[in-house]
């Protein structure tokens, strides 16, 4: 879907670099905000990694209505295509960044057992699927999006049982809140991944879709 | 394979542009035979500088090409069918009608409010801008003839430091088909005086189809490295693209969708749309080298001192160059309460007016 490198357009090429950067800039963001939930880490860089992330977005959709405004007919699918999965990209930088901000709202912290370390394990499962997404795109590589994919699956069951049994249980305490909230953050960040390599393997009306 | 295909399609380019100064050639071989009689007759019809001017306008919104009209007035003026006075009125009117294409592409997001308002104002700060330029400009050369002076000066120039010599090769070389054609058809000046007519339309149109082709796809990159940037670039963009696809109404009507998504906003083209208007005056050059003729080289020097005159005179001042910035916002905006009220415009502006004033003062 989103064609190979050397016969698109020169907007396009540019779009496609800047989806690339901005899913590595994700990818640094997600790796701070866990050392400030966890750590308490204090960290300047991440306002201006999400910003770059926000402008990269506006860029991508310039290049490619600029390029669809001079060529209309070459990478059509393609120019939709970025559109679609920038905003996806867009969004895992906000996850990314939500799961810092819960630092700032809470006292509690996210615990080295039960629920906090099933995030923990949840979170180690996530770090290397950024890289993935960025070779599943930039290649177009089909095995690496399926396999993203079916790792996202892995990982929805595993957030969805970390909230049941949160929301479930009446001794639940304020770690076990905290960690309900981040499983749903990790969950958000790991669909959004899938969503990008969707745009590899699916056709265009099925993008995001992982069934 | 792709570069064979480019080398085939400039080949083309090369041969059709032959055929467009083939048929300036025919046009002056027709009023030749026409003799004396007829162009006087030309003559004392737009001897009247306001029907000149509406007659431009009207002609040109009718092709949608200024390059058709300026060509036109090159050839007649080179076969001595009109005088260089009575012709720049009508090549003042060719810039406002060439305006008319980018504003009709425009009302192609007339289903979307904010967006019809946004391309509306990119399109038609085009047309205020030559307004503005024809009702200061115009006045000063029925007054001064400043325009003619200049442009007989430059025209000198040319000629002094041999630039007939590159003029005769392409006269030179497009004798021989128009001796074909015109010995061919004989003693009908009406008929070679119409094939001049087609075949110039259909050059141009094919010139600007092909040269699109060949160009704005290869573009993309620059668009977004100058049209984004300092407004020298932009305009320097616009007039070196326009000189490439031989089209003003190309370059500033491919821009109007990206007026409409909020991409460009009217401040970043004017400039480029300035270049453009400088652009066009290739093609009427180009027409009057293939003649070899001071008066058609003078004419051509017309068309580009004016837009040159132009810019002078809007752009450098801030609160000038508003002008026709603030006058399109405001026409945008006051059409987009109505929006019926824009097509009005266009059709009043472009069509009916020069019609009528063309109509009563003939």
């Amino acid at each position: 879907m989103l064609g190979r490198k050397q016969n698109r357009s020169h907007l396009i090429d540019q779009a496609h670099k800047e989806i690339e950067t901005m899913l590595d800039k994700a990818h640094q963001v997600f790796g701070i905000a866990w050392q400030i939930l966890t750590e308490g880490a204090e960290s300047d860089r991440l306002s201006k990694l999400d910003q770059d992330i926000n402008s990269g977005e506006r860029l991508v959709r310039r290049l490619v209505i600029e390029h669809l405004t001079l060529n209309p007919d070459q990478d059509l699918p393609t120019s939709l295509t970025l559109v679609s999965i920038v905003h996806d990209v867009e969004r895992l930088g906000d996850y990314a960044k939500s799961i810092a901000e819960l630092r700032d709202m809470s006292d509690a912290t996210l615990s080295e057992d039960g629920l906090g370390q099933r995030c923990r394990d949840v979170q180690a499962k996530i770090v290397p699927m950024f890289r993935l997404a960025i070779d599943g795109i930039s290649e177009d590589d089909e095995e690496k999006a399926a396999d993203l994919m079916a790792r996202h699956r892995e990982i929805k069951a595993k957030t969805d049982s970390i909230t049941a049994d949160g929301i479930g249980n009446e001794q639940s305490n304020r770690a076990d809140l905290m960690a309900v909230v981040v499983s749903r953050y990790l969950r958000r960040v790991s669909a959004h991944l899938s969503n990008v390599v969707s745009s590899v393997v699916n056709p265009f009306d099925l993008i995001s879709r992982n069934d | 394979m792709d570069t064979l295909k480019t080398i085939g399609q400039v080949l083309l380019l090369f041969g059709i542009l032959y055929l467009f100064l083939v048929s300036i050639g025919l046009m002056g071989a027709s009023f030749k035979m026409f003799g004396k009689g007829f162009a006087t007759q030309l003559v004392e019809t737009t001897t009247n500088p306001y029907v000149g001017l509406f007659v431009g306008i009207l002609a040109t919104t009718l092709v949608q090409s200024s390059s058709t009209t300026t060509s036109l007035v090159v050839g007649i003026v080179a076969a001595a069918g009109l005088t260089i006075p009575t012709a720049i009125p009508i090549i003042m009117g060719a810039n406002i009608g060439t305006s008319v294409t980018n504003t009709l592409v425009s009302m192609g997001h007339i289903t979307r409010p904010v967006e019809f308002r946004r391309a509306l104002a990119g399109a038609t700060v085009h047309d205020f801008f030559n307004l503005i330029a024809v009702v200061i400009l115009f006045p000063l050369e029925l007054f001064t003839g400043y325009l003619q002076h200049l442009a007989s000066g430059a025209a000198g120039v040319f000629t002094g430091i041999g630039g007939m010599k590159l003029a005769n090769p392409i006269k030179a070389s497009v004798k021989p088909a128009v001796a074909l054609v015109t010995d061919l058809l004989g003693d009908h000046p009406w008929l070679i005086l119409l094939l001049a007519l087609l075949m110039m339309y259909a050059a141009l149109k094919f010139l600007v189809d092909l040269a699109r082709g060949l160009v704005v796809s290869k573009a993309e990159r620059f668009l977004h490295q100058y049209l984004f940037g300092a407004a020298g670039y932009a305009m320097l963009f616009g007039a070196i693209l326009t000189v490439l696809v031989q089209s003003s109404s190309i370059t500033t009507s491919l821009i109007i969708p990206l007026i409409g998504a909020g991409i460009l906003t009217i401040e970043q083209i004017f400039p480029y749309t300035l270049g453009a208007n400088v652009g066009t005056t290739v093609t009427a050059m180009l027409a009057a080298l293939s003649t070899a003729s001071v008066p058609a080289i003078t004419i051509a020097f017309v068309h580009l001192i004016f837009n040159l005159s132009g810019i002078l005179l809007v752009y450098p001042i801030a609160a000038i160059r508003r002008i026709p910035i603030r006058l399109a916002h405001g026409l945008a905006t006051f059409t987009s309460k109505s929006r019926s009220l824009a097509i009005a415009y266009l059709i009043v502006v472009f069509y009916l007016l020069p019609l009528c004033v063309i109509l009563i003062w003939r």
